[in-house]
């Protein structure tokens, strides 16, 4: 899953520096290159929403229902067989989606890793989640009481800690894996079309699929400002002022925007009612793939 | 603070769902009272000065550079409701472009920092400023504002994650969702906020009121009254 965005256009790291050594970035150049990563995952979910593969086929509609099914049955499984058994019925979908399969579960991996595994590494032990021990890691003195808290003589690894914290990890893997997929081969606009499935206004939607566009334009402007100050300014200036300088400025040009989207919409013939375009037709392929995932998840709720 | 996919249960994100929701309602049906057609206009621009408001840095002790979540300046200048459905908007945002926060989790984290913390960041700036327009009292305000809010929005994630083995675990004991109970969840999230994040934000929100009040104090909405 590599964009095709060349690397220096990307490029946060500190600069190098003539004689050795490399100029530090300070904390607005922190902040500004978040910007370039915000630009670099819409950039990247949309060159991937473009490819031929299975989920890109598929009406968005269809997508989000497998999202929120496939979402659910892997919050209520209570084991680790049953979440393993999901992640190989979605690995299929994934290979047959032509997202970079390595990539992939590259970027599964680390979320599992560190929103399951290591989150839940301290749940292991005796002390958070009592149970039948496993290993032995320290021996105290004595077991200690304080308030609500006890600690017990012998710290151990326990069977039913080390379950709970496998759970977690195959969980989060699961869910991030569930949402990567349907977010990486549908573009933003059309997931949130898709959103009318769940009766959530349109309005609602309209501001929703608005706000993402219009945080491209300001973010623009804010890498402008950034640009123009540091082209102008040698050594240091007063950092924080200047952001909230910056931050009133952005806050004043969203107030002038908004009257200017207004006046568009109104010269328009907007009246307040809020029509999204209308959302691709349902092919066969979208139901027989929507009949697909029903009959699976179906299994996968029994299983 | 964005709690992933995973760590709440069914009987805990369904519930947070239509808690939020009826938040999200009261919310527009407010504004579009308020606003009438302008409402669109007005909630998008509210939602992208949020969504930009994160993604200013500032140093904090220690050597690193923390971001403000931006919901209690976004509370203080807009108004509550208009923060409800900005902040919001940029959690949801987030968490299908970035993956940052769960996508079962989006009523829970929408709760905590989108309806807990404008609220109380609210009620705060407004009980400590009272209709003083003393610099130093309303800093005093603006930064407690930050402060309180986000302590109070940490404190409800504690709680949705502590109470988790409690609801939901296996008749063994074993947690299935959040393995951390009460007791380690709300100090945990409260020692790691009072000293640090809390700090950025209440910075954040201080610093940008005290620009506003200095040079645009018409647009402040708590003091739109006061004109």
């Amino acid at each position: 899953m590599k964009s095709k965005i060349p690397s220096f256009l990307l490029n946060t790291q500190p600069y190098p520096k003539a004689g050795g050594g490399t100029v530090k970035g300070s904390f607005i150049d922190k902040g500004i290159g978040h910007i370039s990563e915000f630009y670099e995952t819409v950039f990247l979910q949309w060159e991937l929403s473009q490819k031929d593969g299975l989920f890109q086929r598929l009406n968005a509609k269809t997508k989000v229902l497998f999202l929120v099914l496939y979402l659910f049955v892997v919050s209520v499984k209570k084991d680790v067989p049953s979440e393993v058994l999901t992640a190989v019925f979605i690995l299929p979908f994934v290979t047959m989606s032509r997202v970079g399969i390595l990539a992939f579960y590259w970027k599964v991996f680390i979320a599992g890793l560190l929103f399951g595994f290591i989150a839940g590494v301290p749940a292991v032990l005796n002390v958070i989640t009592p149970g039948e021990p496993v290993y032995t890691i320290l021996e105290l003195r004595r077991q200690y009481d304080f308030w609500i808290y006890h600690v017990p003589q012998t710290i151990t690894v326990t069977r039913e800690g080390i379950l709970a914290a496998l759970m977690l990890t195959a969980r989060v893997a699961n869910s991030v894996s569930i949402t990567l997929l349907v977010v990486c081969t549908t573009p933003f606009s059309e997931v949130v079309k898709a959103l009318k499935l769940f009766r959530v206004p349109e309005y609602f939607l309209m501001i929703l699929t608005l706000s993402h566009k219009y945080a491209f334009i300001f973010l623009k402007m804010l890498r402008d400002m950034h640009t123009a100050k540091k082209a102008r300014l040698i050594g240091s200036a007063d950092a924080a002022g200047w952001i909230a300088g910056r931050a009133a400025y952005i806050f004043k040009k969203t107030q002038l925007r908004c009257e200017d989207v207004y006046k568009a919409m109104a010269g328009r013939g907007f009246t307040g009612e809020v029509k999204l375009a209308k959302m691709q037709h349902t092919k066969t392929v979208d139901i027989m793939a929507g009949a697909m995932f029903l009959t699976l998840w179906m299994l996968l709720l029994i299983l | 603070m964005h709690i992933p996919d995973g760590y709440l249960s069914p009987q805990t994100y369904i519930p947070m769902f239509v808690v939020t929701g009826t938040f999200w309602t009261a919310a527009l049906r407010k504004l579009k009272k308020r606003l009438s057609v302008k409402e669109i206009p007005y909630l998008t621009m509210a939602s992208v000065f949020s969504f930009l408001i994160m993604m200013f840095n500032i140093p904090i002790p220690g050597g690193t550079t923390g971001h403000a979540v931006g919901a209690a300046i976004v509370a203080v200048l807009l108004g509550p409701w208009t923060a409800v459905v900005a902040v919001s908007v940029v959690l949801i945002v987030q968490a299908l472009v970035f993956g940052d926060g769960g996508i079962t989790a989006i009523g829970a984290n929408c709760f905590n920092m989108a309806v807990v913390m404008p609220f109380v960041s609210y009620w705060v700036f407004e009980l400590i400023r009272g209709k003083s327009t003393k610099v130093a009292r309303l800093s005093a305000s603006a930064f407690l504002s930050g402060y309180v809010g986000l302590l109070a929005s940490a404190m409800a994630a504690a709680v949705e994650l502590g109470i988790q083995p409690l609801i939901a675990a296996a008749p063994d004991g074993k947690p299935l969702y959040a393995p951390y109970p009460l007791s380690i969840t709300i100090p945990a999230m409260a020692i790691g906020h009072m000293f640090l994040v809390c700090i950025v934000e209440g910075m954040v929100t201080m610093l940008l009121l005290r620009y506003f009040y200095k040079h645009q104090p018409k647009l402040i909405y708590s003091f739109k009254e006061d004109y």
